[in-house]
């Protein structure tokens, strides 16, 4: 059965985000081990919200996060009703790139990208939705 | 999270990361960072065992003090990184441009 909750889009509500993962995670019984993954997910794609996602004046935009089980794995969308913004189509960074070159600007997408099995964005209903898998093997 | 900096007698410095480096925590872990640099030890590790997780924010705290370090002539390194936050420095290359070693020891021993 799926779960959501919903949070407020600014950086000092990052860990109340967090927590709401933590919670549904440990309810469910999932294995520590695979946590860290849909953590690092939520907290790039989250910061990515209070970055681009709020309009300039105004309030902040809300993230809407809904997990559930999927075959082997866990399905984690985050949903928001800010700025239309894909983050998907971010540049990725040169990770080859010498330390003098390295920049930093899309490392968290690319991250979250490298460390999932399936990442897919889509903007419907007014809202930017990403959703992403990954199978945390059999429990 | 919070951070421990102590010095070893050989003029190194030993930067010990607790708990969880995600956005919230990067500003300040990146200051105590380059206060350690700023200090002219011969080196700084950060000691990464009980440091149990990173985001993109806390690898840019990294690359912050590791740029700092190159710049002022201070070795650097990290050392004893748990299996996730490893693989979050693999994945993001982070591992090709900061010096990673296994142990503190292995680490001081390169740093020396």
């Amino acid at each position: 059965m799926s779960h959501s909750f919903r949070v407020e889009a600014t950086a000092d509500r990052l860990p109340e985000a967090n927590a709401g993962l933590d919670a549904w995670w440990s309810g469910a019984g999932l294995p520590d081990e695979a946590r860290f993954a849909f953590e690092l997910v939520l907290e790039e794609i989250f910061m990515n919200v209070v970055m681009h996602g709020s309009p300039p004046e105004g309030a902040p935009c809300m993230v809407d996060v809904i997990l559930d089980r999927q075959g082997d794995g866990v399905v984690m969308e985050i949903a928001d009703d800010g700025l239309p913004f894909d983050p998907l189509a971010m540049e990725s960074p040169d990770t080859a790139a010498p330390m003098e070159d390295r920049r930093v600007g899309g490392l968290g997408v690319y991250l979250v990208r490298e460390m999932m099995d399936t990442v897919h964005y889509r903007h419907s209903e007014g809202r930017n939705r990403l959703s992403v898998f990954k199978s945390i093997g059999s429990t | 999270m919070n951070v421990n900096i102590e010095s070893t007698e050989g003029g190194v410095s030993v930067a010990r990361a607790h708990g969880r480096l995600d956005f919230g925590a990067s500003a300040e872990f990146q200051k105590a960072l380059e206060g350690a640099v700023g200090a002219k030890p011969k080196a700084l590790v950060i000691e990464c065992s009980e440091l149990e997780y990173v985001s993109s924010a806390g690898l840019r705290a990294f690359l912050v003090a590791a740029r700092a370090a190159k710049a002022g002539g201070v070795g650097f390194a990290a050392c004893a990184l748990q299996p996730a936050v490893k693989e979050v420095f693999e994945v993001s290359g982070f591992s090709k441009i900061i010096d990673v070693q296994a142990d503190l020891a292995t680490a001081l021993a390169a740093l020396a």
